[in-house]
C-alpha cells in the first residue's frame, strides 16, 4: 500500500514541480496576488478629487473649504464657476463630489440664521458617496461646534459620543484584508490546481494504463491530493509570514488550532476539486466548472459582504460555501485571537464540508471507464 | 527555376535539435506526378524532413522549392500548391464531415460558388459521402484520415505531402486510401508520403531511405532492392516458431526471423549456411527467395544483439497452464449500440491470440473487458481465474496491459516513468533497479534514460510503453496495436519479446493491423461490427474461410488496370498487394485466360500466378462477404 502510494507521490510532485511554470503557480503567484490584492482593495476612502462651488467667496466659505482641504479626505481639485461646470466635470468623472457654498452665507451666519451648504456626490459608488456626506458633515460639525463655542463660550452639544474599536483600534482595513486575501488564495490555488489533476490524465490517456495497474483507488487518490495539500500549506505558511513581515498581521490566537483549521479547510478545497475532476471529460471543462464555484463562493463567504446584509434564504445557503467557515475560522483567530470554544460552530461545519467532499469525491472515482 | 518539371527540388536540408541532426544536408527532387516514399527507421527524421519542405520549420541550412517557390521565402505561394497532413487529427470532433470540409475550403478562399460541387466531387471520390453529416469525432480511424485528406484536397493542391497517413488504419481501409492517392497522381499531383509499412513503399514510383538524417538509398523499390545485391534464404520447419530460437542461435549474423510460414534470413554464402543448418535441421531444403525492402530496411540498421535482453524475457513469470482467458457471451453496449457481442473465448497459457478487424469493430472494447476497465453489460469472462465483473481489481494485479493511447508521463524522464510504473506494481528496492535496468535495455534506451520522454519518437514510445507494461511479470498481457506505426526493426523486437513471452507460458493478446503479424498468431479471432466472425489458428482460416482463389499479379503500374478487371465476370474482386495487384475469384481458369487475354491486346508485361492466400486476402474476403450480408 505504502510502496504504490510513494510512487505516485514521487510522480506528482516531480510532474508539478519541474514545470518552472506551475511552481510559479504553486508557490508566488498567490504571494504576489495578495500583495497586490493588498494595495488594489481597500474600502478606506482617502483623498477624493472634489470641486468647490463658492458663490459667497467669503472668510467663512474659505475657511470651511480650508478645513475640508486639511481633513485629508479630500484633494480639492477644482474652483468651478458654474452648476454647468461641476455636471460637466462630475459627468467626465474628473470629481466624486462638489461642496456648494450659495450667495450670502456668511451674512446669514452671522445673522444666526440657518445655512444650507450643499454636496453632490456622485451616486455610481453608493459606499463612496455615502462617505462622502458623512466626511463633510463630519467636517461641518466641527466648523459649528468651533463657532458656537467661540460666540457663546460653551460646547455646542451636550451629549458626546465617544467611540473605541474594538480589536482593530484604528479601523486599519488590513488587519481584516489581509487574512481573508489569505483564505482566498488558498481556495483559488486549491481548486483550480486540483480539479484538472484527474482529468489532465484522462486527456493524455495515461488514466487507462494507470487504472489496470493494481494500485488502489485510495492510493490513487491520496496521491493525486496530497501533493497539492503540501503545497498548500508552504504556502499558506509562507503567505501569514509575509503578512507579518510586510503588513504587521500578528497571529492573536493558537498557530495551532488556526493549522487545524486551515488543513481542514484546505482538504475541503481538495476534496471538491477532486469531485469536478472526476466527472469532467477535459481539462476546459474542469477549469471552467471549478470557475464557476469559485465565484459565488467568495462572494457569498462574508469576506467582500456582509453575511447579516443578506436576504434570509441567501444567508442560510452561505452555508454550504466552504470558504465561508475557513474566512470566519482564519479571521476569528488571527484578529480576536477566538479559540475552539468561540469557533464550535465553524469546527463543525468546516469538519462536515470536508468530510462530504472527501467522501464524495472518493466514491465518485471508479477504477475504470464506465 | 532550374527545372520546371520538379515538383518538390530541395537542396541540402539540415535541421539540428540541441546536439541532435535529425536532418543532415538533405537533397531531395520530386518530379511532377511522382509517388515519393520516405521510408526509414523511428527517429530518422522523416517528419523534420516533410515539415520544412512545407515552411512550417525553417531549416538551419538549405533550401527547398515547391513548385519553383520557395517555402522558406516565399511561403504564401507554397501553401497555395501544397497541402500537408501531419500524424495528429487536424479535425474539429464535433463538426460533421461536411462542416469540416467547408471550414477548409474557406479558409483557403474556395469560392463559394463551386465550393459545394468540389466538397460532393471529394465526397465521391472518397466514398465518403454517405457520412457527409455524421460527426467527425464518430468515424472510424480509417475514415478519420480520408476526411483528413479530403480536407487537404479540398484547394486542389499540386503536391501533398503526407506524414505516415495510414498509421493504425486497416488494410482494406489502407488500399481504399492507396486507391484515391493513385487517381490523384494520374490527375498530376506530386505526393511525398512518409511510411512505416512497407508494402506501401513498394507502391511508391521512388523511395527514400532515410537513416540517422540522410537518404542511405534512392530509386525505384526495384532499383533499392537490386543495387542492394542481397540474397535470402528461407527453410520451412514443422514447428517455426519453436525452431526459430536454434536458427537464431546457429546463424546469429543474418537477421533470422520469421514471415508467415518460414523461417527467413540473409544468405550472402548459402553453403557455410546450410553446412551451419544441418547441426540441427538434417536435410533441410533452403530456398532461395528475392529480397524484400524490409530485407534492405533492416540491413541498414545496425543489428542489435538482443540475445541476452530476450533471454530476460522470460525472468519471474511464473509456469502456469490450463486456460487463463475464457469468456461466454460476453457483451458490452452502449445505449443503443452494440460494440462487443456474445464473444466466446478460450485463450491457454502460452498462447499468442491476435484480435483482428477493422477500425471500430469492438477489439479494443473486448479488452478492455477482458483487463477490468469496462464491465460487460452481459455474458461472464474469467481472466487468469477471477471474474472480470466481479474482481477486476484482481485481475490486475495479473495481467499487463499497453493500450493504444499514450500511456507515458512525457514529463517525466524515461526512467522515472519506469519507477513510477514499478512502483504501483509493488516493485522497490533492488528488484525494481533489476527491472529498470531490463526495461531500459529491452526498449533500447539505456543511454536516453535521463532525457525528458517528450522528445522520444513514436516506435521509441511504444518500446519503453511495451516494457513498462510488463515490468512486473504477469502472466497474461495485453497489448492493444503496440506495433502500430512502429518502425520494421521496432515490430520484429516486439514480435521477439511476444515469443519468447508466449515460450515461457505468458498469455498474449494482441490486436493488430499488419497481416503478415497475424500469422505469428497461435490463434486468431476476426471481429467485425462487435460480432465474432471468424477464428481459428492462422491456416484453418486460410482454409476454412476462403472461398476463393487468389491470383497475384506482377505488373507495373496496376492501379491503371484495376478497373478493366473488375469488370472481368468470373473476378470478385481486384486490390492492390504490395506493389502489385490480388485478384480474387471462384473461376480460376477463366479469370486467367481473360487476364492474359487482356494484358496480351494491352500489350503490358504482367506475370501471374496462382498463389496461397495471404491473410491480408483473407481478412479483406472476410470483411467484404460479412458487408454484404449486413447490407
Amino acid at each position: 500500500m505504502l510502496l504504490k502510494l510513494k510512487a505516485m507521490l514521487i510522480k506528482e510532485l516531480k510532474q508539478m514541480l519541474r514545470d518552472p511554470k506551475m511552481r510559479m503557480v504553486v508557490l508566488s503567484i498567490p504571494m504576489i496576488q495578495m500583495l497586490v490584492m493588498y494595495f488594489a482593495l481597500t474600502l478606506d476612502v482617502k483623498n477624493i478629487d472634489i470641486a468647490i462651488l463658492d458663490y459667497d467667496k467669503t472668510t467663512t466659505t474659505t475657511k470651511i473649504t480650508d478645513m475640508l482641504d486639511a481633513s485629508g479626505y479630500f484633494d480639492i481639485t477644482r474652483y468651478a464657476n458654474s452648476l454647468d461646470e461641476i455636471r460637466e466635470i462630475m459627468d467626465r468623472g474628473d470629481v466624486r463630489g462638489a461642496v456648494i457654498f450659495a450667495a450670502g452665507t456668511e451674512e446669514r451666519i452671522a445673522q444666526n440664521a440657518i445655512v444650507d451648504v450643499q454636496v453632490i456626490a456622485d451616486g455610481t459608488m453608493s459606499n463612496d458617496a455615502g462617505i462622502i456626506f458623512s466626511y463633510v458633515s463630519g467636517v461641518l460639525e466641527n466648523y459649528n461646534n468651533q463657532n458656537i463655542f467661540r460666540l457663546t463660550g460653551k460646547s455646542g452639544q451636550q451629549v458626546e459620543f465617544v467611540n473605541r474599536n474594538a480589536y482593530n483600534e484604528n479601523l486599519d482595513s488590513r488587519f481584516y484584508y489581509v487574512p481573508g486575501l489569505i483564505t482566498m488564495m488558498i481556495m483559488v490555488t486549491s481548486i483550480l490546481l486540483t480539479s484538472i489533476a484527474i482529468v489532465r490524465e484522462k486527456e493524455i490517456g495515461t488514466i487507462e494504463q494507470v487504472m489496470v495497474t493494481p494500485i488502489g483507488r485510495l492510493e490513487f487518490i491520496i496521491g493525486k491530493t496530497l501533493p497539492f495539500f503540501i503545497t498548500g500549506y508552504i504556502t499558506t505558511t509562507l503567505m501569514f509570514v509575509l503578512a507579518f513581515l510586510a503588513f504587521d498581521i500578528v497571529i492573536k490566537g493558537s498557530i495551532l488550532l488556526l493549522a487545524f483549521f486551515l488543513g481542514m479547510n484546505i482538504l475541503s478545497y481538495l476534496g471538491l476539486a477532486l469531485l469536478i475532476s472526476a466527472s469532467s471529460y477535459t481539462q476546459q471543462q474542469a477549469l471552467l466548472t471549478a470557475f464557476f464555484i469559485l465565484m459565488p463562493c467568495s462572494l457569498l463567504s462574508g469576506f467582500m459582504f456582509p453575511i447579516a446584509n443578506m436576504p434570509e434564504v441567501i444567508q442560510y445557503l452561505t452555508y454550504l460555501d466552504p470558504m465561508r467557515w475557513g474566512f470566519e475560522a482564519v479571521t476569528g483567530i488571527v484578529i480576536k485571537g477566538a479559540g475552539l470554544k468561540d469557533l464550535y460552530q465553524q469546527l463543525f461545519w468546516q469538519t462536515t464540508h470536508t468530510l462530504f467532499f472527501i467522501i464524495f469525491a472518493s466514491m465518485k472515482f471508479k477504477k475504470n471507464l464506465e | 527555376m532550374e527545372n520546371n518539371n520538379l515538383a518538390v527540388d530541395a537542396r541540402s536540408l539540415s535541421k539540428s535539435f540541441k546536439s541532435l541532426k535529425a536532418v543532415d544536408k538533405i537533397t531531395l527532387q520530386v518530379k511532377t506526378g511522382e509517388i515519393y516514399g520516405v521510408i526509414g527507421p523511428d527517429g530518422a527524421g522523416k517528419t523534420t524532413l516533410l515539415r520544412m519542405l512545407t515552411g512550417i520549420l525553417t531549416p538551419d541550412s538549405g533550401e527547398s522549392l515547391i513548385c519553383g517557390y520557395s517555402s522558406q521565402i516565399n511561403n504564401r505561394e507554397v501553401k497555395n500548391h501544397l497541402a500537408y497532413m501531419s500524424q495528429k487529427f487536424g479535425l474539429y470532433s464535433d463538426l460533421t464531415v461536411y462542416e469540416n470540409i467547408r471550414l477548409y475550403a474557406d479558409l483557403y478562399g474556395v469560392a463559394k460558388a463551386t465550393r459545394d460541387e468540389q466538397i460532393d466531387k471529394l465526397l465521391d471520390f472518397s466514398y465518403m459521402r454517405p457520412f457527409k453529416n455524421r460527426r467527425a469525432g464518430k468515424l472510424s480511424g480509417g475514415m478519420k484520415q480520408k476526411l483528413q485528406l479530403i480536407c487537404a484536397l479540398i484547394h486542389k493542391p499540386q503536391v501533398l505531402l503526407l506524414d505516415e497517413p495510414t498509421n493504425g488504419v486497416d488494410p482494406v481501409s489502407r488500399r481504399d486510401f492507396w486507391r484515391i492517392l493513385y487517381d490523384l497522381v494520374s490527375e498530376g499531383v506530386t505526393i511525398v508520403v512518409s511510411t512505416a509499412y512497407l508494402d506501401e513503399a513498394e507502391r511508391c514510383s521512388r523511395i527514400g531511405l532515410m537513416n540517422n538524417g540522410i537518404i542511405v538509398a534512392e530509386g525505384s523499390p526495384q532499383e533499392v532492392i537490386e543495387k542492394s545485391d542481397m540474397t535470402i534464404g528461407s527453410i520451412k520447419t514443422d514447428n517455426n516458431k519453436h525452431n526459430l530460437k536454434t536458427v537464431q542461435q546457429l546463424l546469429p549474423d543474418n537477421n533470422v526471423h520469421l514471415l508467415g510460414d518460414r523461417i527467413r534470413f540473409t544468405s550472402d554464402d548459402i553453403k557455410s549456411i546450410s553446412i551451419k543448418l544441418n547441426k540441427s535441421f538434417q536435410g533441410i531444403a533452403i530456398t532461395e527467395e528475392p529480397p524484400m525492402l524490409e530485407d534492405i530496411f533492416m540491413s541498414f540498421q545496425e543489428a542489435r544483439d538482443n540475445t541476452d535482453v530476450l533471454s530476460l524475457v522470460s525472468q519471474g513469470i511464473e509456469n502456469k497452464s490450463g486456460s487463463s482467458v475464457t469468456t461466454k457471451k460476453i457483451t458490452k453496449r452502449f445505449g443503443d449500440f452494440t460494440a462487443v457481442n456474445s464473444i466466446d473465448l478460450d485463450v491457454k497459457y502460452g498462447e499468442i491470440y491476435g484480435f483482428l478487424g477493422p477500425n471500430g469493430a469492438g477489439k479494443s472494447t473486448t479488452i478492455k473487458m477482458l483487463c477490468g476497465l469496462l464491465t460487460p453489460s452481459s455474458g461472464q469472462g474469467m481472466v487468469g481465474g477471477f471474474d472480470v465483473t466481479k474482481k477486476p481489481e484482481k485481475i490486475k494485479e495479473n495481467i499487463g496491459y499497453m493500450s493504444q493511447k499514450f500511456s507515458l508521463y512525457e514529463d517525466l524522464r524515461i526512467y522515472e516513468n519506469i519507477d513510477f510504473y514499478g512502483g504501483i506494481y509493488g516493485l522497490q528496492g533492488k528488484q525494481l533497479a533489476k527491472r529498470r535496468d531490463w526495461a531500459l535495455e529491452l526498449s533500447g534506451l539505456t543511454e536516453r534514460k535521463k532525457e525528458m520522454t517528450s522528445n522520444l519518437a513514436g516506435g521509441w514510445r511504444q518500446r519503453l510503453a511495451l516494457a513498462c507494461s510488463i515490468l512486473h511479470s504477469p502472466s497474461i498481457v495485453f497489448l492493444d496495436e503496440p506495433t502500430s506505426g512502429a518502425d520494421p526493426a521496432s515490430r520484429r523486437l516486439f514480435w521477439d519479446i511476444i515469443n519468447r513471452l508466449a515460450g515461457s507460458g505468458v498469455t498474449v493478446f494482441v490486436s493488430t493491423h499488419y497481416m503478415e503479424e497475424a500469422e505469428y498468431c497461435d490463434r486468431l479471432a476476426m471481429i467485425f461490427r462487435g460480432n465474432m466472425i471468424a477464428h481459428g489458428t492462422p491456416q484453418e482460416l486460410k482454409e476454412n474461410y476462403m472461398r476463393d482463389d487468389i491470383i497475384n499479379i506482377r505488373v507495373a503500374e496496376p492501379q491503371k488496370h484495376m478497373n478493366t478487371l473488375a469488370n472481368i465476370n468470373s473476378i470478385n474482386n481486384v486490390a492492390l498487394f504490395g506493389a502489385g495487384l490480388h485478384v480474387r475469384t471462384n473461376d480460376t481458369n477463366s479469370s486467367l485466360n481473360s487476364i492474359n487475354d487482356y494484358f496480351t491486346s494491352n500489350g503490358a508485361k504482367a506475370k501471374t500466378s496462382l498463389i496461397q492466400p495471404s491473410m491480408e486476402d483473407v481478412f479483406v474476403s472476410l470483411i467484404d462477404s460479412a458487408e454484404d450480408e449486413n447490407d
